[in-house]
């Protein structure tokens, strides 16, 4: 903040209409991501927040690299962000304990907790191309902006990953969203 | 359906079921984000920011300036600073150029800057010249020149970039990309000259991308002095997607260096002011302590202070009444050493008090009743900023925020 003249709050108070409106999707994203790990997706919203935050006052003063969509684009630093630490943090990650509490039907709460441990086993990458992909609903090439790969990377990504989440989950997926 | 087809069905559906169970509470997210982005701001601000692709520099204390610059329309963009994070302790920076000894002009024009630029540069056909001296309206931090340059080999746009900070403090840190093949870099390199100057010679494309495959090379010297002088040259007669006029700039790498470290710059470089705020001048010597104790004193009865976070100028400081929280934050500055002429022109259109401070109001943005930010200025040179930041709950009214910020329980030690 700097003395005042040039409206820097109001510049502020917009950032924070724009991203505010999406940060509660943006935090189910990071959720799936950490397979459940609450605290880490908190940590990881605030850490693509301040990034997109940085990006965003960067581009407003100089015009130039304007973002035009900053609550989809700060999905997409947090899957880099994401992606980055998961590299950091691989050798000494364990599996989340820290699962939710259930909320809601019985059902509910155990396809929840049977996918998030599914996921939880999951490298990293291929967690991100389903979150991405599935609950995103981004495009192949979005994706693949995205996770700063090729799309054909993606689409063997994506294939991959869902047969080695078939393999984790078993039949117990179909019975479980049977409904 | 197939069974890969129902597995991405059930998949779908379990993911939509297991995301939309997650709850969280929204605000503090976003206020947490926000708060940690401002302080990567400020820490960032101070570090180098060369843009390969743009012909950007931006300046240490928020400023920043396109070098393609020139004449009136000067495409300028500037902000008021915000003081880089903790660079102003204990920094007793001198802001004597070592290196100029003769008189210093007092203004220099567009067209000596222009001059002296086109002397160092290869014969050749020039158009589209324009200069940006230190007697242009926006006075402060840099002088600019742009020219389109034809050597007989095609027409190529050089831009040149001049620049002073205080040294040690906002001073870009010059560093070559660390992955310069994902930049479309071909070559970059930083070298340590004997007089303690540092130059950074790259050769890149204009967009990382494949958009365009533009060249762009540059030069970019920061002296000790806080000098920092850029020049810039593309295979195209302009920026941005025009069709490459030639091969590959006209200026080698040794010429580029050539321009950069010419003595012929010192005067040019004498006349700037210097960009930004002199930290260590405006520093009033509050520790962090020192201003939570003034601000506690100043609180309404049940808001009290929960944390705080910092630098010799700014701080953050979480408030809480009862299940409220929010943030203040507070910049106290000394002005009366002259160390911050940007931050004064601020006030110019501020309310005179009958003490004789001006103050300043920021009213919120439409549609909100709270100001968010209360600006002073005192006849001793004290200023005081207070600014309650947006995405937490508002706990102080506009006349508690406008009370804080007049207090005379704002001393400066120094």
């Amino acid at each position: 903040m700097g003395w005042i003249g040039a409206g820097r709050e109001a510049k502020d108070a917009e950032f924070l209409e724009l991203v505010s409106g999406r940060t509660g999707h943006l935090y189910r994203s990071a959720c799936l991501l950490t397979s459940g790990d609450t605290h880490y997706a908190e940590d990881l919203v605030q850490e693509a927040l301040s990034r997109m935050y940085v990006l965003w006052r960067r581009s407003a003063f100089t015009g130039r690299g304007r973002i035009d969509n900053p609550a989809a684009y700060t999905h997409t630093v947090m899957v880099r962000t994401f992606l980055a630490q998961q590299r950091r943090r691989s050798s000494t990650e364990r599996p989340s304990d820290t699962l939710p509490e259930p909320e809601g039907r019985d059902s509910d709460s155990t396809l929840r907790l049977t996918l998030l441990d599914a996921l939880g086993r999951m490298p990293p990458k291929d967690r991100a191309v389903l979150v991405l992909r599935y609950w995103e609903d981004r495009s192949v090439e979005e994706t693949a902006e995205a996770m700063r790969v090729s799309s054909g990377a993606v689409r063997t990504r994506t294939t991959r990953a869902l047969a080695r989440l078939r393999t984790l989950l078993g039949d117990s997926l179909a019975e479980l969203a049977a409904r | 359906m197939s069974e890969p087809e129902k597995f991405e069905d059930d998949l779908l559906y379990a993911l939509t079921r297991t995301g939309e169970g997650f709850r969280t509470e929204r605000a503090d997210l976003v206020a947490g984000g926000y708060r940690l982005g401002r302080r990567r701001w400020r820490r960032r601000s101070a570090a180098a920011v060369v843009s390969g692709a743009a012909a950007l520099a931006l300046v240490g204390t928020g400023a920043v300036y396109l070098t393609s610059v020139g004449g009136k329309d000067a495409g300028t963009v500037r902000a008021a600073s915000a003081p880089a994070a903790g660079a102003a302790s204990g920094v007793a920076a001198a802001a004597t150029p070592t290196s100029v000894k003769s008189a210093a002009p007092a203004v220099v024009s567009g067209d000596e800057v222009l001059a002296t630029f086109r002397a160092l540069l290869p014969k050749g056909e020039i158009t589209e010249a324009t200069g940006r001296g230190t007697d242009s309206e926006e006075p402060d931090g840099f002088a600019s020149a742009s020219l389109v340059l034809d050597d007989g080999q095609g027409k190529s746009l050089i831009q040149l970039g001049v620049q002073k900070d205080h040294p040690k403090q906002a001073q870009q840190q010059l560093q070559c990309p660390s992955d310069l093949k994902a930049s479309r870099i071909d070559a970059c390199t930083l070298t340590a000259l004997p007089d303690g100057s540092k130059l950074l010679l790259q050769q890149g494309h204009e967009y990382s991308d494949s958009r365009a495959d533009t060249k762009e090379w540059f030069a970019i010297l920061t002296g000790p002095d806080g000098r920092s002088i850029s020049v810039h040259e593309w295979n195209a007669a302009k920026e941005k997607g025009a069709p490459d006029s030639r091969p590959n700039p006209p200026l080698t790498l040794d010429q580029l260096k050539a321009v950069v470290t010419d003595k012929s710059w010192d005067r040019i470089v004498a006349a700037i002011k210097y960009n930004g705020v002199d930290e260590a001048a405006v520093d009033p010597g509050l520790s962090l302590p020192d201003r939570e104790a003034v601000l506690a004193g100043l609180l309404p009865q049940g808001v009290t202070v929960t944390g705080r976070h910092g630098d010799p100028l700014t701080a953050d400081f979480d408030l809480a009444q009862g299940q409220a929280s929010s943030v203040l934050e507070v910049k106290v500055e000394n002005w009366a050493h002259g160390g911050n002429p940007m931050g004064e022109r601020a006030f110019k259109d501020a309310t005179t008090l009958p003490d004789g401070s001006r103050i300043l109001v920021n009213d919120a943005p439409a549609g909100t009743s709270k100001p968010y930010a209360v600006n002073v200025l005192r006849k001793d040179g004290l200023a005081v900023l207070v600014y309650q930041l947006p995405g937490s709950q508002p706990l102080l009214t506009s006349e508690q925020l406008k009370a804080i910020a007049t207090s005379p329980a704002w001393k400066a030690k120094k």
